[in-house]
């Protein structure tokens, strides 16, 4: 006689413990994800591989026309200028210049990528410590905006500015004691009183014409006081700029550091209840900035260079399980095949884990490893998990800021990314191959004495 | 009218939560006449487990879960119990009733709390801002946001000093030595900013308020706590009779328009005889119900409020009044730990 | 009681484990009480295997494993002794 089978699930024992016997007190990273952007999550990585970066592309244009919304309302023609190094994947750039983001870029490699992109110079922000006379010269000529960091680059620039035999506008980044650990690294003080000696400098040296103002708070700045703050200084210093030395600006840039809605490794709460909307934000910075020393019709244009919070929560990764063990002590730890080298904001960011599979009810706390050949590849200290197996696999939300750029190539080949569309797939990025990672290299004839012995 | 209250708040330990006195008020004098649920972070919150106060315990998820989870767990036991009224008592909840208090209400389920912007001004590092605006005295502080400020800050104060994290933990502070060590410990465990104030050569009272959504004050019981805990909780208080702390109450409670339930911390210096604020908690205090001895139930008013009657202003606190906090053992089967582990919910024969 | 168990022990219907020796308590899954249930009443390895495999939907190398698995648990947390 047949009798119909129960499902299975993976045998399990929990001792109970402070925090675990409320199995309501959990996330509910149980509750499996068994789809993500409308897509079976096996179907993907068994076409794509694991593990796998997933961009939802609506989602990405959502969070531009949210943003865009909340400052163009509150400030009449305020501008995006999407800060590149967050994630400068040609696709991730091209999305948000087809909903009408400018470029930010912090290096002459960035403005290169932003330049391939078609972006015309005056559609470029160029900011960073560190920009090349060739690089200058190059922006200058393409007309993009410069915001000059230290006295050394203003004596370049105006070297630049003589040899091509023309006067060019210029924006000035600027640093106030708003924020722990206060950004001095970046921009002339202003309460110390560099920012206005630079500024004097600049003007009167006659090459150059002071016609912006910079300013960047930090990153993940979830206080919106501190863009108040920064907001009135930046009003104050061009009240002062202006009457004494008649500055008049064209621009000021609030910068980014909009937070997104990841919580941080220490924070002591969720960031769903302590990440801003773009409202507050804008709520925060545009009524000040009004209130400037201009008529209406004179107000400067108003750029923001959010990274973070824009590109964050578009991208999911996908990781799969290799291994499930024991640790001395009883807890337990979990493998999975995604490194910190491709989720370097581990550092930072306590992130959710979500299950795929439906594993069943019980949940125990779990170290989550990554892949890596090093102790300190941890991905979370603390994940609540239910049993899985090798092969299984789990998603994680929210990772598309940083984690793409500034991963780096370690023993294994970095990822492919696909981006969901309407329902349609697209390979934006392919997995790396060998041949791609040593593309670049060669070995001289007299190393190599070992293979061609053996070649025959 | 019988009423179903939720409350929160049920762990009294070592550092007990204000939920249960808040339960004890509402049988008082006379057992309530709704159903009294409690709402538990761990299957071994204390309060569960006296059964003669609960007529149900839950068990509900963490804030830090995220607010759907919270309310979806609410919602399930809404449809078990029919809540009326919801007091929360931990600050740590603060934020995600503030944030599902409009889906409560949809739902049919009242709570009486501040809104954000108005627990905004009173948190840590606002709160001397806030005193400066409102002309409200409170020792010199200074709200450090960069180590370098640290060394002027403290020039400027001058010992003895308190040094408080952002959100919990506060050291007092004799010498620079220990400025340093608890600087370095505050930071790690709270980062910054970092609030330093000015400790006075004082006593200390509390004042457990109930204002209306206009901010005016319908209840004050004013203590001066007489014994302490070595973590400087109340073990022993008395209550008071005593203008000056009323005024300054009433005062601080109207600027800030505070609606519902708080415990003022004030201080009175020794040397200038001047009352200074130095916290309020967004809450009922774990002594709450000393209040019902002094005739003034708090956690009653709280309800009324919550259901949108017009209460008057109470007749001042009895003065005079003492408690002692008394920790006994509560003796349960096995059984009530497996049903809170497995189905985290207990029901209590009795309330059937 | 199986002599296997280091102690009495007490698995409520709902899969809370009590164990009376040590004062712990424990969650058991759907599939671990049906072994613990299999283990009080006296079976050995190989007849719950074959239990397994006729009560759930289950191969044969992945019920394996994953019973060894379980009986090391067991033995680790000091409730069973192998
Ligand atoms: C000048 C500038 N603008 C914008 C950003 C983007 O920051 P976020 O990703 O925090 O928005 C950065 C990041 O460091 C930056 O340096």
């Amino acid at each position: 006689m047949k009798q119909e089978k129960k499902s299975y699930v993976k045998p399990t024992i929990v001792r109970h413990s402070v925090g675990v016997t409320n199995k309501y007190g959990r996330p509910p990273a149980t509750v499996p994800m068994s789809r993500l952007n409308g897509f079976d999550v096996k179907e993907l990585v068994n076409e794509y591989g694991s593990p796998l970066y997933v961009l939802s592309v609506e989602q990405l244009r959502q969070n531009y026309q949210d943003m865009f919304r909340a400052f163009s309302t509150r400030y009449p023609g305020a501008r995006i200028a999407y800060s590149y190094k967050t994630n400068y994947l040609k696709a991730v750039c091209s999305i948000l210049h087809s909903e009408g983001a400018l470029a930010e870029v912090v290096s002459g490699f960035e403005y290169d990528i932003a330049r391939n992109l078609a972006m015309p110079g005056e559609k470029i922000i160029f900011n960073g410590p560190y920009k090349t006379r060739d690089e200058l010269a190059r922006a200058f000529t393409d007309g993009a905006m410069v915001n000059i960091d230290n006295y050394d680059e203003i004596q370049v620039c105006e070297e630049v500015a003589d040899e091509l035999g023309r006067k060019f506008p210029v924006g000035v980044r600027v640093n106030m004691d708003l924020n722990n650990p206060p950004w001095h690294k970046f921009g002339f003080n202003v309460e110390a009183g560099h920012a206005y000696e630079a500024v004097k400098r600049i003007q009167s040296g006659g090459k150059l014409d002071v016609k912006g103002l910079h300013i960047h708070v930090g990153t993940y700045v979830d206080d919106v006081n501190i863009y108040s703050m920064a907001a009135q200084g930046l009003v104050n210093f061009y009240t002062v700029i202006k009457e004494q030395l008649g500055i008049k600006l064209k621009y000021w840039d609030m910068g980014g550091g909009y937070a997104s809605h990841n919580t941080l490794n220490w924070a002591w709460q969720s960031a769903e209840y302590t990440c801003p909307t773009f409202d507050q934000y804008a709520e925060a910075i545009c009524p000040i900035l009004l209130k400037g020393p201009f008529q209406a019709a004179e107000a400067p244009r108003l750029f923001l260079e959010p990274g973070r919070a824009l590109v964050d929560e578009p991208i999911s990764m996908i990781t799969t399980v290799v291994s499930q063990k024991r640790l001395p002590g009883g807890k337990r730890g979990v493998i999975v095949d995604a490194g910190m080298n491709v989720l370097s904001s581990v550092q930072w960011y306590n992130y959710n884990c979500q299950t795929v599979q439906d594993s069943g009810l019980t949940l125990e706390d779990t170290i989550l490893y990554g892949g890596l050949c090093m102790n300190i590849d941890v991905l979370r200290q603390n994940a609540v998990l239910p049993p899985l197996r090798r092969g299984e696999l789990l998603v994680i939300p929210h990772i598309g800021a940083y984690n793409l750029s500034q991963s780096w190539q370690f023993i294994y080949l970095r990822p492919a990314v696909i981006a969901i569309d309407n329902g349609k797939i697209h390979l934006i990025k392919a997995s790396e191959t060998r041949e791609y990672v040593q593309e670049m290299e060669s070995v001289p004839k007299e190393f190599n004495t070992y293979s061609i012995a053996n070649k025959n | 009218m019988s009423l179903n209250v939720a409350i929160t708040g049920l762990h009294a330990a070592d550092n007990p939560a204000p939920g249960l006195g808040v339960i004890r008020c509402l049988h008082h004098p006379k057992k309530w006449d709704g159903k009294i649920i409690g709402l538990a972070y761990d299957v071994l919150d204390t309060g569960i487990y006296d059964e003669g106060l609960l007529d149900h315990a839950y068990l509900i998820p963490y804030p830090n879960t995220g607010s759907k989870a919270f309310l979806e767990r609410l919602q399930y036991i809404h449809q078990q119990e029919q809540i009326d009224v919801i007091i929360p008592t931990l600050d740590s909840e603060l934020t995600v009733f503030q944030k599902i208090a409009p889906e409560l209400k949809s739902l049919g389920i009242a709570t009486f709390i501040p809104p954000k912007h108005i627990t905004d001004r009173i948190s840590k590092s606002q709160l001397a801002e806030f005193c400066e605006s409102e002309n409200i005295p409170y020792p010199e502080t200074i709200v450090i946001k960069d180590p370098g400020e640290l060394k002027a800050a403290v020039k400027k104060i001058g010992f003895p000093l308190m040094i408080k994290g952002v959100y919990y933990e506060a050291y007092t502070c004799k010498s620079m030595e220990d400025v340093h060590q608890y600087f370095e410990l505050l930071r790690l465990k709270w980062g910054l900013p970092m609030i330093l104030q000015k400790k006075l050569d004082s006593e200390e009272f509390d004042v457990c308020c109930v204002s209306d959504k206009n901010g005016d004050l319908l209840g004050a019981v004013p203590i001066r706590k007489t014994r302490l805990t070595d973590k400087g909780k109340a073990w022993a208080a008395v209550t008071l009779k005593n203008e000056q702390l009323m005024e300054l109450s009433r005062r601080i409670l109207k600027k800030l328009k505070w609606s519902g339930p708080c415990e003022v911390e004030i201080l009175k210096d020794k040397k200038t005889g001047e009352y200074n604020l130095i916290e309020i908690n967004p809450r009922f205090p774990a002594w709450i119900y000393l209040s019902t001895g002094a005739d003034q139930n708090l956690p009653k008013m709280v309800i009324e409020l919550a259901m949108d009657k017009t209460v008057s202003p109470m007749a001042p606190a009895k003065s005079g009044i003492c408690f002692v906090r008394h920790a006994t053992d509560l003796v349960c089967p096995m059984d009530y730990i497996e049903n809170l582990t497995m189905l985290g919910e207990l029901h209590y024969k009795s309330s059937e | 009681m199986s002599e296997i168990f280091k102690s009495e022990v007490t698995l409520s219907e709902n899969g809370f484990l009590f164990d009376h020796g040590s004062g712990l308590t424990y969650t058991l899954n759907t599939t671990g009480q049906f072994i613990f249930r299999q283990l009080q009443s006296g079976q050995k390895s190989k007849q719950i295997m074959e239990k397994m495999l006729d009560e759930f939907e289950v191969i044969e190398e992945t019920a394996r494993k994953d019973l060894d698995d379980f009986f090391r648990q067991l033995n680790e947390l000091g409730l069973i002794d192998l």
